[in-house]
């Protein structure tokens, strides 16, 4: 029986003080137990001689310092794994919320994952197929990768997000597969969204949700995509399945970072982030991979809003510099009807070389993507050159080039989010929309295979 | 109050938590069937107005609501100045409820509404870009069909966007009559392309008497909403037959 104290000092935002503790370790979970018999959970922040900070999950709301008791229980926040969790909803603190049963182990996890030994790490380079052009075809996604979608506040980052999740597949394989969900902070609408599309399409039974909503304790947020990574590795690298990450929206997250950082009275950083956020956020990044020797990988989409649509705000900073590359969408594209409104020229998949050519998607797949983010980068100029002097004043080559960027985005990009696209027919509609350019414009591809799909 | 708490400030000295806080008022709008055996079903709406200093919203309690909410109508102080009520910015508003709700409209409606509403916020997208040409270098530099185009829109801010909240009849519009409201505004626009791929001349096209009876066409009573507008559809039919043949001098 763990000792119990009474000795609870003060009760600030959601940190309180303990008085009096022994052998109490850092980051180890706690109880307390209130006056009405009710329990809540609690963590240790800070260890000061024999007081105690801790961190409350839950609201401070009923805490009598003097009748509640504190109880520590000798371990750090762990989840139970089991391959059971698949097809489950659970709340961001691991605790089933689907009406169904409770999960029996197999084994418990601490939520802060062991660091892959970076010896141990294998190369991303296998190709996801997504069925979405846009990603597919120029910003491929490859196992182990971490990708994230620069999204902004109105724009449908959830409907890509979900069309990513039903859709995504290993070729050629019939390698389990598994999709590992985290919410953070966002509506019951958003969640609802998931949870509903994934049942809709059936991937709801190989599917495993951690739902924090927006309503729910902040501070719960800052441990639910740390349970998702948990249970995304027991799965990938116990189990051998290929796991899909999805984390929406990192954004909330930085900012229960910031609320619990300036509860405890820590120098703000930048915008009132606290220091250690890059550090912070690397520790959940740096989870997603392949390790050498086992068949399974962790692939991450982290989902992230930017603030007043600014790419340089520091959370959107921050994950640029750890994440392989990022999806970005945009408002205009959005008002102008695309679907997915991905902007393909800023958008950048870092390990797409890797993931395509021969024998992993098509030998001219790497030639198509430069020449179509070219031609599109030039049209798209043209198309402001258009806008400043009027129509006139472009070149025919020019209007042509203007005409080819307008055809991509709606052909290319724009595919609605049922549509599931095989590589060999992105790569076509690729070849159809060069085929709008003269061949001599087309200096990026081997004449080799220019005779074989130019034009046809 | 946080700063009496003496708490550490976030953002521009509101509260770490503002986030979390607007989130968890926020979420108390909803739909629900009340547990209990009699299935009381009710439904919260909220509706919250946000006022930054300077009209702009790139402070943090803006930008937190925006993360929370749904639909969003920017109110817009230059459409104010112009006398263009209610001053909905028609742009930077938005709503993510459109998927969802696209069933309903084409049912209940009519089977084209979104795409008619598809219609006509391509244009007014069109005319935010066409606007940066005529400030520049003026009308004249436009293509005919361009200024047609710019001419639809206009008819659409005026013509349908556009609601006297003081006008007896203009104060509540129907959804039906929205929809006839718009499809007058895109039918004009319309068949006057095709008018003036056929030949038509620009200039003749814009001065058709029919505008302005599409432009009346919102002072119309509920009752007479169906017949007034086959008749102005009638005149609109008959003035394009009519330009033909006729030049611009």
């Amino acid at each position: 029986m763990p000792k119990e104290y009474r000795t609870i000092q003060e009760v600030a935002g959601p940190l309180m003080l303990v008085k009096g503790v022994e052998n109490v370790t850092y980051d180890e979970l706690g109880e307390i137990e209130l006056v009405s018999g009710e329990t809540r959970r609690c963590k240790v922040l800070e260890i000061d001689g024999s007081n105690a900070l801790v961190q409350l999950f839950e609201s401070s709301t009923g805490i009598n310092l003097s009748n509640s008791k504190v109880r520590f229980l000798g371990r750090s926040m762990e989840l139970g794994v089991s391959e059971d969790m698949l097809g489950r909803v659970f709340d961001g603190l691991g605790r089933p919320i689907d009406d169904g049963p409770e999960i029996l182990p197999e084994a418990r996890m601490d939520i802060n994952g062991l660091p892959m030994n970076p010896a141990a790490r294998s190369y991303p380079d296998e190709f996801i197929q997504t069925g979405v052009s846009a990603i597919d075809g120029l910003n491929t996604l490859v196992r182990g990768q971490k990708l994230p979608i620069f999204s902004a506040s109105g724009l449908p980052h959830a409907n890509l997000a979900a069309q990513i999740a039903r859709q995504a597949k290993v070729r050629g394989t019939d390698e389990p597969f598994a999709v590992v969900f985290a919410a953070m902070g966002i509506t019951f609408e958003e969640s609802n969204f998931f949870i509903e599309s994934f049942k809709e399409t059936g991937a709801i039974d190989r599917t495993v949700l951690f739902i924090n909503l927006a309503n729910d304790p902040a501070v719960e947020r800052i441990s639910t995509p740390r349970m998702a990574l948990t249970a995304a590795e027991y799965l990938a690298f116990e189990k051998n399945m290929h796991v899909l990450v999805i984390l929406t929206d990192i954004t909330n997250y930085a900012d229960a970072l910031r609320e619990v950082s300036a509860a405890r009275k820590e120098v703000p950083g930048r915008r009132g982030y606290p220091g250690y956020m890059y550090t912070d956020l690397a520790s959940l990044y740096e989870r997603a991979g392949r390790q050498k020797g086992k068949s399974g990988s962790v692939t991450m989409i982290p989902i992230l809003t930017m603030p007043e649509d600014d790419k340089t705000h520091p959370i959107p900073d921050l994950t640029g510099y750890i994440t392989e590359g990022q999806i970005i969408l945009s408002r205009e594209l959005y008002r102008k009807g695309v679907t997915p409104p991905i902007d393909v020229l800023p958008s950048l998949s870092r390990l797409k070389d890797k993931g395509i050519g021969e024998g992993k998607t098509r030998a001219d797949h790497a030639s198509t993507m430069n020449q179509l983010f070219a031609a599109y980068a030039r049209g798209k100029e043209a198309k402001e050159l258009m806008v400043i002097l009027g129509e006139a004043a472009l070149s025919d080559i020019d209007l042509i080039y203007a005409k080819f960027a307008d055809a991509f985005e709606a052909e290319y990009v724009s595919q609605g989010y049922m549509t599931n696209r095989d590589i060999e027919e992105t790569l076509k509609i690729g070849w159809k929309l060069l085929s709008i350019l003269p061949r001599g414009e087309l200096k990026r591809i081997d004449d080799k295979f220019l005779d074989e799909y130019y034009g046809k | 109050m946080s700063g009496r708490l003496e708490e550490m400030p976030g953002e521009e000295g509101y509260p770490a938590y503002l986030g979390s806080r607007l989130a968890q008022f926020y979420e108390r709008a909803g739909h629900v069937i009340s547990l209990g055996s009699d299935k009381r079903e009710g439904a919260l709406s909220v509706i919250g107005a946000v006022s930054p200093p300077g009209g702009d919203i790139s402070e943090p309690v803006s930008q937190a609501t925006l993360r929370i909410v749904k639909v969003f109508w920017g109110l817009d102080a230059s459409l104010a100045a112009k006398r263009h009520f209610p001053a909905i910015n028609w742009l930077n508003s938005y709503s993510l409820y459109l998927d969802n709700m696209e069933g309903w409209f084409n049912k209940e409606v009519n089977e084209h509404w979104m795409e008619m509403r598809q219609n006509l916020m391509s244009l007014l997208q069109d005319e935010a870009e066409l606007e940066e040409i005529v400030k520049m270098v003026g009308m004249d530099a436009l293509s005919a069909p361009d200024r047609l185009k710019m001419e639809a829109a206009r008819s659409i801010r005026e013509d349908f966007l556009h609601q006297n909240s003081f006008h007896e009849i203009d104060t509540y519009t129907s959804l039906e009559k929205q929809y006839l409201m718009m499809s007058l505004v895109y039918e004009f626009y319309a068949e006057s392309l095709e008018a003036l791929n056929k030949g038509a001349a620009i200039g003749q096209l814009l001065k058709m008497a029919v505008r302005e009876r599409i432009g009346r066409y919102k002072y119309t009573l509920e009752a007479d909403i169906e017949p007034e507008y086959h008749k102005v559809r009638e005149e609109l039919g008959a003035e394009i037959a009519n330009v033909f043949g006729k030049e611009d001098f």
